[in-house]
């Protein structure tokens, strides 16, 4: 253990600690911060850094692995009766250690700030940690061999460009690599974080059969065998895909707010209860025009989720993006006016809807949205056809500049009709 | 401990630069003189193991350098320093040697015992938390003794130790050899008056063979009065140079 420590006080990159613990709390912290009080966002948030600081965190594990080469002590190594393996292993190990740090105090930064509310799902938070750490572990692993093979300075360019290579690549490969949210009804997969972490192992034993810098390799095409291994087993680990589709709970697993629509969420996303209670309030306030459905859950809490939505079999679902309500407003204004107007309804005739009566209609959806959310400005930009936006413009003034009961008139009045015109049975 | 060179062949890519040496090595102090290119280096760049012979044996009491796992077996007896040693200049001096100590295989009880001792044999205790890169030259090149000697390997071999010393210091270095009574000391060097402060023995190569190999006073026998130099030692090297390479 001491000689641990004297390698990671001497280490090269110990220095870059106090940087890579700055850049990685301003990424968690800057970024967004709706993952506070979700445990597998909080998770997920805090490994973000792990890909955006794997540039740095490469290009400096191969600065440290040159370091031998640039200060001309391979001839003193050379003479070392400890293996090479143990030589390189504990300044491996040094390097991954120090270059770790940063994730894992952002990690328990993350931790303690969602930890003030403890909420359901802490495994779930420790899922995404190790899911960053392994990939903290992959981009040291990659500069270590390029710093291996091309020195200090020209390979801990090519280190950090090799990392936004495998960004790159694996985002054209499989696109799921890099994992930036930990929305509830998903779930890093045990399976992939074992395999993960078996690749590192074998790489790491592959890193530590490269031959000695400026040495001749101890058996015919050491250094070959052991960069292919390296690079296969890096390949496997990064095309594995990150995350599953978590099972539906029953029961303790969801929160239900019940009104006119039950709504139902994640027993993790506890923290939005207080708003899927008001949202429940004013869905309970509509005009009686309107006819919610009796329940939209939140995607994921319904078998029948994730089924193709455009078969049209999908259940009312509804997801919170991003901790924006404009998200779940705007999907359940969507569930509200497709059980209102019961636009896949054989008995009604919204075949013929004429281009008016449909802005109408989204007129009264953008009302509806901004009614649920309690804002009428949206967090999101459309490139929507421009009569459609002008449409969802003028519902929104409604909600702006008239008073509830006007607006309640207005909406009723405005449903009452364009129903009338085309699904007078209902 | 002795170490045997026998029919040894040595070099790089098609030059010859060891030309079947025999000799063997005992405890003391040995110079290797020999003009640039002798293959002083050489020499002790397989003595260290990092050379495998091209052809011949080496073998420390009777263990036979064959390849990298008979190599390391002896690697705790041999402490080697190169000309250029390297170093990271925020290391504390105390940690270099720490580290030399590991490499060289040294268990951890032995470890600080053995650095606290080198460190004091160089004198460099009082500077054992200075980092390497704020010492003088004469004290690094002591912190580098240190790195050969940690654990006092029963093989020393240190090349060019007295380069860029200034005289004071080179008197430090020729007390801290004459405290390395028991090891085998092989230490190459240009300066005669090392040789005759604290040599046993002098071998003096030239083109990869061993002019001479004798004591000290017997190669000072050697020398002529019409040959260049100060002292009969430096005659007596310059004897032993061809004909060619005696004239300045």
């Amino acid at each position: 253990m001491r000689i641990f420590w004297l390698h990671v006080r001497n280490s090269p990159v110990r220095w870059t600690v106090p940087v890579l613990v700055a850049l990685d709390l301003a990424i968690l912290f800057l970024r967004t911060q709706y993952w506070v009080g979700v445990w597998p966002e909080t998770g997920a948030a805090a490994q973000v850094p792990a890909y955006l600081l794997g540039v740095l965190v490469a290009g400096a594990a191969a600065w440290a692995a040159a370091a031998p080469v640039r200060r001309g002590m391979q001839e003193q190594l050379s003479v070392a009766k400890v293996h090479p393996a143990g030589v390189d292993g504990y300044r491996l190990a040094a390097t991954t250690a120090i270059l770790t740090v940063p994730y894992l105090i952002g990690q328990m930064v993350a931790f303690a700030v969602t930890a003030r509310t403890f909420p359901p799902g802490v495994l779930l938070w420790f899922a995404y940690a190790l899911l960053g750490l392994s990939v903290t572990f992959l981009s040291v692993s990659l500069g270590w061999l390029l710093g291996r093979f091309f020195g200090g300075g020209f390979g801990a360019m090519t280190a950090a460009l090799g990392w936004l290579f495998v960004l790159a690549l694996t985002n054209f490969l499989t696109g799921d690599f890099v994992v930036v949210t930990g929305r509830p009804y998903l779930a890093v997969d045990a399976f992939t974080l074992a395999v993960r972490f078996g690749c590192l192992v074998l790489m790491a034993v592959a890193l530590l059969w490269l031959p000695e810098s400026g040495r001749r390799s101890r058996w015919p095409g050491q250094g070959l065998v052991s960069v292919a291994s390296a690079a296969a087993l890096m390949m496997l680990a990064v095309v594995t895909p990150p995350v599953t589709n978590r099972p539906v709970p029953e029961g303790e697993g969801r929160i239900c707010i019940s009104g006119r629509t039950t709504l139902c969420i994640w027993q993790e996303q506890e923290k939005y209860r207080p708003l899927m209670a008001t949202l429940s309030g004013r869905i309970d306030g509509l005009p009686t025009a309107f006819t919610p459905p009796p329940e939209v859950r939140e995607f994921g809490l319904d078998a029948r989720h994730g089924l193709d939505e455009r078969l049209g079999v999908s259940p009312p679902h509804f997801y919170i993006l991003e901790g924006s309500p404009w998200s779940y407003g705007g999907m359940i204004s969507t569930e509200i006016m497709s059980s209102t107007f019961a636009w896949r309804d054989p008995a009604c005739d919204w075949g013929r809807m004429s281009d008016a009566d449909q802005l109408r209609s989204d007129a009264v959806l953008a009302w509806l949205e901004a009614y649920l959310v309690g804002d009428v400005t949206p967090d999101y930009s459309t490139d929507a056809p421009s009569a459609m936006q002008q449409a969802w413009a003028s519902g929104r003034r409604v909600a702006a500049e008239r008073p509830l009961p006007e607006q309640f008139d207005w909406a009723a009045g405005e449903v009452i009709s364009i129903r009338g015109e085309y699904c007078a049975k209902r | 401990m002795n170490v045997v060179l026998d029919d040894l062949l040595q070099g790089y890519a098609g030059n010859t630069v060891i030309n079947r040496l025999s000799l063997t090595l005992r405890p003391g102090v040995t110079a290797l003189l020999g003009p640039n290119g002798a293959g002083k280096t050489t020499l002790l760049r397989t003595l260290a193991t990092t050379l495998p012979p091209r052809a011949g044996t080496v073998s420390f009491d009777g263990v036979v350098l064959e390849d990298e796992r008979s190599a390391r077996r002896v690697r705790n007896d041999v402490g080697y320093l190169p000309q250029e040693f390297g170093f990271d200049p925020r290391m504390s001096v105390a940690d270099f040697v720490t580290y030399a100590a590991w490499l060289r295989g040294l268990d951890a009880p032995d470890r600080d015992r053995s650095v606290s001792e080198a460190l004091e044999l160089v004198d460099l205790v009082d500077r054992r938390r200075m980092r390497m890169g704020k010492l003088s030259g004469g004290m690094r090149r002591r912190a580098g003794i240190a790195w050969a000697i940690v654990g006092r390997p029963r093989l020393v071999l240190l090349d060019e130790p007295t380069v860029g010393l200034d005289p004071r210091q080179r008197l430090q270095f020729r007390r801290i050899i004459g405290g390395l009574d028991g090891s085998i000391v092989l230490l190459s060097t240009h300066l005669i008056d090392d040789v005759a402060a604290i040599c046993d023995r002098v071998i003096v190569l030239h083109g990869g063979v061993a002019k001479f190999d004798g004591p000290v006073a017997e190669l000072e026998s050697l020398g002529r009065e019409d040959l260049p130099g100060h002292s009969a030692l430096e005659r007596a090297y310059m004897h032993l140079l061809p004909a060619e390479e005696q004239q300045l």
